[in-house]
């Protein structure tokens, strides 16, 4: 059957929807019928079968509003990035915090150029230290002590 | 080379505490400018193992030295002396052979520095940071 490549009339799409229904159609009537039936001139219910199995309105929102785009659905969170993004702040946060740990706590001796880390060792090396320094004043030396012992004062 | 990573290394880490040192002239010798660092010992301590002391810092070198380094220390350690808010010291026919210095604080921060001269031709330089009086220190750190 011949159509219009335009527009088909009632009694045309009628027939065509017979045809549709017995598998006769091509696709360029099925596309010739979806077109009708987006039409005012479909208001009719003796096509209400043929809408109903094409899905009219949404062939009827496209023929009718070829211009207008079908809207992207909108993109919607998922837990799975919510979750991901969480987990890389708290990674991210441990390594920061630990790498700052290890920046500020420090516990190190050098022995002409070779490491040492023994954290006995080293803090039993500040004491030491520590306590020289902070009292050698006090502590005589040899020569006060020779001299306290050879010269010693009345 | 091992050992030059390891120091290379050494340098890094002990970089922050470079900066809190900036300004005094005895950085220089922290910094192995004077001495190389192979003829050192060098403890650093930062954090929580200071704590319980008190302090936030400790830097110590033990060396041998040559007259002539210890010419240039004993220069270095004058210099920050002449702008210590307090200090102990004692010489010995003219030559320092101890000085214990209370440095300007950073804030609440006391900062020290110690130097001391054996009569073995070697000196122990301690730079210190921390909250601690040198009184509490001196109870702490008994012989």
């Amino acid at each position: 059957m011949k159509t219009s490549p335009l527009l088909l009339t009632p009694e045309q799409a009628l027939a065509l929807a017979d045809r549709y229904f017995d598998a006769l159609t091509t696709p360029a009537e099925e596309q010739a019928l979806r077109r009708f039936l987006a039409t005012p001139a479909a208001n009719d219910t003796r096509f209400d079968a043929v809408k109903a199995v094409m899905g009219y309105l949404v062939v009827a929102r496209r023929t009718a509003h070829p211009a207008s785009r079908r809207q992207p659905p909108v993109r919607t969170t998922s837990l799975r990035r919510v979750v991901a993004a969480a987990a890389c702040v708290v990674l991210v946060g441990t390594i920061g915090m630990s790498l700052f740990q290890r920046r500020n706590n420090v516990c190190v001796a050098y022995v002409y150029g070779e490491k040492c880390t023994d954290e006995t060792v080293v803090m039993q090396e500040m004491r030491g230290t520590l306590a020289e320094v902070l009292y050698a004043q006090e502590q005589p030396d040899v020569e006060e002590q020779l001299t306290a012992i050879f010269n010693p004062q009345p | 080379m091992k050992r030059m990573l390891a120091l290379f290394f050494f340098a890094l880490a002990t970089l922050a505490t470079a900066q809190a040192q900036k300004g005094l002239h005895t950085n220089a010798l922290f910094e192995g400018q004077i001495v190389p660092r192979e003829r050192m010992v060098e403890t650093f301590v930062k954090g929580r193992k200071l704590a319980p002391y008190r302090l936030s810092t400790f830097r110590s070198l033990r060396l041998p030295v040559s007259d002539a380094e210890l010419l240039r220390i004993e220069r270095l350690v004058r210099t920050d002396a002449a702008t210590a808010r307090d200090k102990e010291t004692e010489l010995h026919g003219g030559r320092l052979i101890y000085a214990l210095l209370r440095l300007v604080p950073q804030g609440e921060t006391q900062r020290y520095l110690c130097f001391q001269r054996t009569s073995q031709g070697a000196v122990t330089v301690v730079y210190l940071e921390g909250t601690a009086t040198l009184q509490e220190l001196k109870n702490m750190f008994k012989k």
